[in-house]
């Protein structure tokens, strides 16, 4: 078991966005804010971090021919409890996200750690797993939101940087979400790159 | 699919499906205990936070309520006719007196459903409007339904010019520039109101 390496794993050498390229779709569609990023990366990483603990704890009992109906009736438990519990709790970061959180269902983020660590391992470092892999989402969420929201609407976190007539608006719209993703993609290459060439 | 490193079936690609029936009582059997087990929590979860989110839902209705026409208390009535999109009326009293009515009517949006409560005075105009639950487009519907200020623009319209239509007619509003679709699903529940109001006053003819 290796925490270092987990997490290094999670936020950059494997990062789950930009180097496994899962979960386009909500990235894409939720880093319009960056109230909504943290939500959304936080409450995947809770749900990841969850369904990895009770799949590898179930790995043994459930048969490899229905294991994905048997990952997708844990995972989209986990994702209505918390859609619930966030809609009795934290209702304004609920109506934000609206209808992303029941998507979490099929983020495939989820179910590729699922298939490909937590039914191959402990609990233990299956929970690792899933808090690394999780931060690496939201950190890119967090970056991703932070660029839209702060070129396209010249606020950060709903506070004012500039005003709103000097604004890229084209970057809240879904092409401006392709467009800062692409470009993140492209610099997570160069770095990685840089970095084996160092060696 | 490529199963090099699985050595348990190297001639197949894939294993052979077994019929045996007690082989497929056991995976039915594991896959009915998860889901029941899962269904158990979540009725759990359901229970504690149900009570919570429908007193929150009700706070949000009753101050949206107030919000389109202030009034002491809100009498839900029943239509006569049945009308579409109208989710409930109600008769806003102070002190006795009918102030108008509060219709909460649900409408599209250019992403979707929107819920939105709208106030209508005895003379049948609007005393204001709320948007209650929506999915638009932040930055751009946002500007007509999250803006109180171009909602607030509904304030007066009525009926005796025709339905309410956007950038057009004699019954105009003047949508945001970027945002018609959302401008025209306000405007659609605006109408779907004061019709709804109408009839609700027609129906209490004493």
């Amino acid at each position: 078991m290796n925490i270092g390496k987990q997490l290094k794993d999670g936020l950059l050498t494997q990062n789950p966005v930009l180097v496994q390229l899962l979960g386009m779709c909500s990235t894409l569609a939720i880093t319009t804010t960056v109230s909504n990023g943290i939500g959304m990366g936080l409450s995947v990483t809770i749900i990841l971090t969850l369904s990895n603990i009770f799949i590898s704890l179930l790995r043994r009992i459930i048969p490899e021919q229905v294991r994905i109906a048997c990952y997708i009736v844990v995972i989209a438990g986990f994702v209505t409890m918390v859609d619930l519990l966030l809609q009795a709790f934290f209702p304004d970061i609920a109506e934000s996200l609206g209808v992303f959180i029941p998507l979490i269902v099929v983020n495939c983020i989820i179910l590729a750690r699922a298939e490909s660590f937590a039914s191959k391992s402990k609990p233990l470092p299956a929970a690792i797993d899933g808090i690394c892999q999780g931060l690496g989402y939201t950190m890119i969420l967090l970056v991703m939101s932070a660029i839209r929201e702060l070129l396209g609407a010249g606020t950060l976190n709903g506070v004012r940087v500039f005003p709103a007539e000097y604004a890229a608006n084209i970057l809240i719209l879904p092409v401006g979400g392709f467009l800062t993703l692409g470009c993140l993609i492209a610099l997570m290459q160069w770095i990685q790159r840089k970095v084996k060439g160092g060696k | 699919m490529n199963r090099k490193n699985e050595p348990a079936s190297p001639r197949s690609s894939k294993p052979a499906l077994s019929l045996d029936p007690r082989y497929i009582l056991r995976i039915t059997g594991v896959l009915l205990v998860i889901c029941l087990i899962t269904a158990l929590l979540l009725g759990a979860v359901n229970a504690v936070t149900k009570p919570r989110i429908d007193a929150l839902q009700a706070e949000k209705i009753r101050a949206a309520m107030s919000l389109v026409l202030e009034a002491d208390e809100y009498l839900p009535i029943q239509l006569q006719k049945d009308l579409r999109d109208v989710q409930s009326v109600s008769e806003a009293r102070t002190g006795g007196r009918t102030l108008g009515y509060v219709v909460q009517v649900t409408s599209n949006g250019s992403q979707g459903e929107m819920q939105m409560m709208v106030g209508v005075d005895v003379d049948n105009r609007v005393t204001g409007v709320s948007v209650i639950k929506h999915s638009e487009t932040p930055n751009i519907g946002t500007k007509v339904v999250a803006d109180q200020s171009v909602l607030d623009r509904f304030i007066g319209m009525d009926h005796a010019h025709g339905e309410i239509t956007v950038n057009s007619g004699t019954n105009r509003f003047d949508g945001i520039s970027g945002a018609t679709a959302s401008s025209k699903g306000v405007a659609a529940g605006v109408n779907t109101a004061l019709t709804a109001a109408y009839e609700a006053a027609s129906g209490q003819v004493k």
